[in-house]
């Protein structure tokens, strides 16, 4: 099945490296969604809401722009 | 009444005897005062593979003729908790090894479409023009059996889901938009299924086939939402 192309790019997973490595679970938990989200999101396949955005901000002590930029 | 010989007994003897001694072996080497759960299911294999051979026997024994059924569900219900003791121990000693990438919801949304699909394709094919009893009768079984493979198949998912954990948890936003997205393709289905109807009763067809067209697309719509949620958590929602 062919992967649909997202029209933003996210930094998460770099974030999650930058952040102690946290893994996708601890993140998942922190935000209140399941790892598998967090996978989708990290691949491109999944956008969160903005509620979950500003929660993944909040986690990274950063923006959701920082997070979260429209492809090219 | 049925006899069985020396060696079939020395040899069930002799299995009982390997099989306790792997228990006694199982719970000397637990490394800790209490069982694990993964040394709670080994023992539960042991237990059903000790038991296995005796259940051969004593359904002989009582009708007289040789039946492997038993022994054959037990074996594989023992090799089915086996491997589930493995993956708790991995889990246990590396956690997050055993993660799975899909979610139960997924897990659980394959089952419900292989189900449904193998289950009335082979109604559909068998009966679709056989009478309204015979039908009726079979289409009767064909839910019973669906229901049945449900509750097994979910228990298995759920048996070999890894973390277990995630079995606790409520359907979040791309579980609930995946499920939005997939009911909005079976609403179609069954909007053209409902508008199909009249022209389906001016047809000259049997008042059986026409019934039976009309389940077949309801059959349809089913599938069509739980393959819409299969295709979603594959693709995407983007």
């Amino acid at each position: 099945m062919a992967k649909k192309k997202s029209n933003v790019d996210n930094r998460v997973r770099e974030l999650r490296f930058r952040h102690g490595e946290i893994t996708q679970q601890d993140l998942a938990n922190k935000i209140g969604v399941a790892r598998q989200t967090i996978i989708a999101i990290e691949q491109g396949k999944f956008c969160p809401s903005l509620e979950s955005a500003l929660r993944m901000a909040k986690a990274f002590d950063t923006t959701v722009d920082d997070i979260f930029t429209l492809a090219d | 009444m049925t006899t069985f010989a020396a060696p079939t007994i020395a040899l069930s003897a002799g299995w009982l005897l390997a099989c306790a001694a792997a228990a006694i072996a199982v719970i000397r080497n637990r490394g800790g005062a209490r069982l694990l759960p993964e040394h709670s299911y080994m023992l539960g294999a042991i237990g059903l593979l000790a038991l296995a051979p005796c259940t051969y026997l004593l359904t002989h024994f009582i009708s007289g003729t040789p039946s492997v059924f038993g022994s054959v569900v037990q074996t594989l219900t023992a090799v089915a908790l086996f491997i589930v003791a493995v993956r708790v121990r991995r889990e246990r000693l590396q956690p997050g090894s055993t993660a799975s990438v899909m979610s139960f919801q997924e897990k659980s949304a394959v089952l419900v479409l292989c189900a449904i699909t193998a289950l009335f394709s082979l109604y559909f094919i068998s009966h679709w023009n056989s009478a309204a009893g015979v039908a009726i009768g079979a289409l009767v079984g064909t839910i019973i059996l669906l229901v049945i493979v449900m509750i097994v198949g979910h228990a298995g998912i759920a048996l070999f889901h890894s973390p277990g954990s995630e079995l606790d948890n409520a359907p979040d936003e791309r579980d609930r938009e995946i499920a939005q997205r997939s009911m909005r393709n079976a609403y179609f289905a069954v909007s053209a299924a409902f508008w199909t109807m009249p022209v389906l009763i001016l047809l000259p067809l049997p008042a059986r086939e026409v019934l039976q067209l009309w389940f077949a697309l309801l059959v349809v719509t089913e599938a069509i939402y739980q393959g819409s949620i299969v295709y979603y958590y594959r693709t995407g929602t983007v």
